[in-house]
């Protein structure tokens, strides 16, 4: 069985955890990586677990920022190349490039996978569902596969090999004529959330926007970054790239203090693999209260301006 | 312009209790108290096109909307006031059998309902709250043969065309679209459903919803993955409540028993 892993040139260094995930049914199979946009200098023979590299190159580098030009290019190498499982990342971009591949080829295909197994010669995806309140478990019926996985932490050293075998495949590209006038507007700090130690969640109980600027002010004295919920992105209180949960940023940092926020599932993804989570709200019987660790029942806005002082002094 | 709406109406999964996640079994989730509710990524995505359908009619083109879902409820409290908001025309086909977990099966019988209508857009949300596979809009675009553009956080009628930004996971990509489209509602800027005043239910009174019947597609079988089972992780972490009589105390108690709140 042949597996392929599918990174941007940006985020090459995600694949070896992505690698570390696919099933191996027996030794003959295979894991490549099939890198968009091509390695960019990228020590390739160091530090990549897969003894095949296949770099995607399009004709137009601007293509690398359209989805479709990218899953147009995916495809056709898939056609040239065929493998029996293709993996993505499982963050925006890489969900939305799975889900056009797999529509594109006709397959089988989950988003947002958890883990694939192996067990008597079947394979198995598990997955979050029913907003993260239940975790699945699919029995794939049919090959070619194509899935986003969360990567995991890595917990062993990959095999790196020496000298993968290194192959280029040029795609013609350009942008769809009907698109017109396009603007790309980059966040700048889309991943601050993922790499601060301490993060700050606002959920929609911290209530006017003069309270958001508070907590983000306490966010920076503390050496943290504010990230919110859903509704409070929805709301126009917190900007996209600061939304935290199922479907946006999930989070592992040393400390997470969540303010004003009920503990919904969906937000609760996001937040649960942090080493202490903290939870401010006042009402006791507060969903979030069952899963943190430490529960402080206090208005949330009053008890920020008292973390605040604390910080001052 | 005419604008093809898909929603799907789920159970509110924050009314679901603890119990009744922990019995759910593959073949059973007891999910029958929890309220119906549209899903959130559908209600926004009627929304935006209610928008766009003003938005239009201010600058002179007419527009219909067409709203269509899939299920074997009785939905007609919700088919009022989507008649009552604007929604012009709403069909509900019904299946026997409408896991959440079928998206391949689910845009082929979405995409048998859109022969029903005229459209030179179509709207949907980007994944339910139940089955969660974000794969249906992108199925429904391919089975419909036009493009997909997914993650959408805004759509907004100028000029003729539509404007749409969608995430990216690197930014916001702003485009100006000149084709029959599906777009794939995300985190959206309008993500509420305008509430319908007593009026405006009043003069769709007797409006009602056009019943498809795809019986003969309630047996097929996509090229989906099979559901085997369904499990419910018991929470790990234990609550220790921080005590004090004001919030000052409160906080110093915080810092006192967990320092590295300062040092994360």
């Amino acid at each position: 069985m042949k597996t392929a892993v599918v990174v941007f040139s940006d985020e090459i260094s995600r694949a070896n955890s992505l690698l570390m995930q696919a099933p191996a049914l027996s030794e003959e199979d295979l894991c490549e990586v099939w890198v968009l946009g091509g390695l960019c200098g990228y020590p390739h023979n160091r530090a990549l677990s897969a003894p095949k590299i296949t770099e995607i190159l399009l004709s137009n580098t601007d293509s690398l920022s359209e989805p479709l030009c990218c899953a147009e290019a995916v495809y056709k190498n898939y056609l040239a190349n065929s493998v029996d499982i293709i993996i993505f990342p499982s963050d925006i971009r890489g969900s939305d490039l799975a889900a056009r591949v797999c529509s594109e080829i006709g397959c089988e295909g989950l988003l947002g996978a958890k883990e694939l197994l192996c067990s008597d010669g079947e394979l198995y995806i598990n997955k979050p569902v029913y907003s993260n309140n239940l975790q699945a478990s699919f029995r794939v019926q049919s090959l070619p596969l194509v899935l986003s996985m969360v990567t995991a932490e890595s917990v062993t050293t990959p095999n790196i090999f020496d000298h993968p075998e290194l192959t280029q495949f040029g795609v013609e590209t350009s942008i769809p004529s009907w698109l017109t006038d396009i603007e790309n507007e980059s966040f700048e700090n889309g991943d601050l959330l993922k790499c601060s130690s301490l993060v700050l969640a606002a959920g929609r109980g911290v209530g006017k926007a003069e309270n958001f600027a508070k907590l983000t002010e306490l966010a920076q004295k503390m050496g943290g970054v504010l990230g919110g919920t859903r509704p409070t992105v929805c709301d126009g209180k917190m900007p996209p790239e600061r939304m935290i949960g199922m479907s946006a940023a999930v989070l592992s940092p040393d400390c997470c203090i969540v303010f004003g926020a009920s503990g919904a599932a969906p937000f609760l993804a996001g937040v649960e693999k942090s080493k202490l989570l903290i939870a401010v709200n006042r009402d006791p019987n507060a969903l979030i209260f069952d899963n943190c660790d430490v529960g402080i029942i206090e208005d949330c806005n009053e008890f920020a301006d008292a973390l605040s002082e604390q910080f001052r002094s | 312009m005419n604008i093809l709406c898909c929603f799907k109406l789920v159970n509110d999964l924050d009314l679901v209790m603890e119990k009744d996640w922990q019995a759910a079994t593959a073949a059973s989730v007891d999910l029958s108290y929890a309220k119906r509710i549209i899903n959130c990524y559908d209600e926004a995505g009627l929304e935006t096109a209610l928008r766009i359908k003003e938005r239009a009619e201010i600058l002179g083109e007419y527009t219909s909307i067409t709203a269509v879902t899939v299920g074997k409820g009785n939905f007609d409290a919700f088919f009022k006031s989507l008649f009552a908001v604007g929604i012009g025309r709403i069909l509900q086909v019904k299946v026997t059998n409408d896991s959440p977990f079928t998206p391949d099966k689910i845009s082929t019988i979405l995409c048998e309902a859109a022969k029903y209508c005229k459209y030179d857009s179509v709207i949907t949300g980007i994944q339910s709250a139940d089955g969660s596979n974000g794969l249906t809009p992108y199925f429904l675009a391919k089975k419909l043969g036009i493009p997909c553009i997914s993650n959408v956080t805004e759509l907004q009628y100028a000029n003729g065309a539509l404007r749409v930004s969608c995430e990216t996971g690197r930014g916001l990509r702003k485009s100006t679209v000149n084709t029959c489209t599906l777009y794939a509602v995300g985190n959206s800027h309008n993500p509420y459903l305008r509430m319908a005043t007593l009026k405006q239910k009043l003069a769709v009174s007797k409006m009602s919803a056009e019943i498809i019947e795809l019986s003969e597609l309630s047996e097929i079988r996509g090229k989906d993955s099979a559901l085997c089972a369904l499990s419910h992780e018991k929470k790990a972490r234990l609550c220790v409540f921080i005590k004090g009589e004001t919030s000052e105390e409160k906080a110093k108690n915080l810092l006192a028993a967990y320092p590295e709140v300062r040092k994360a």
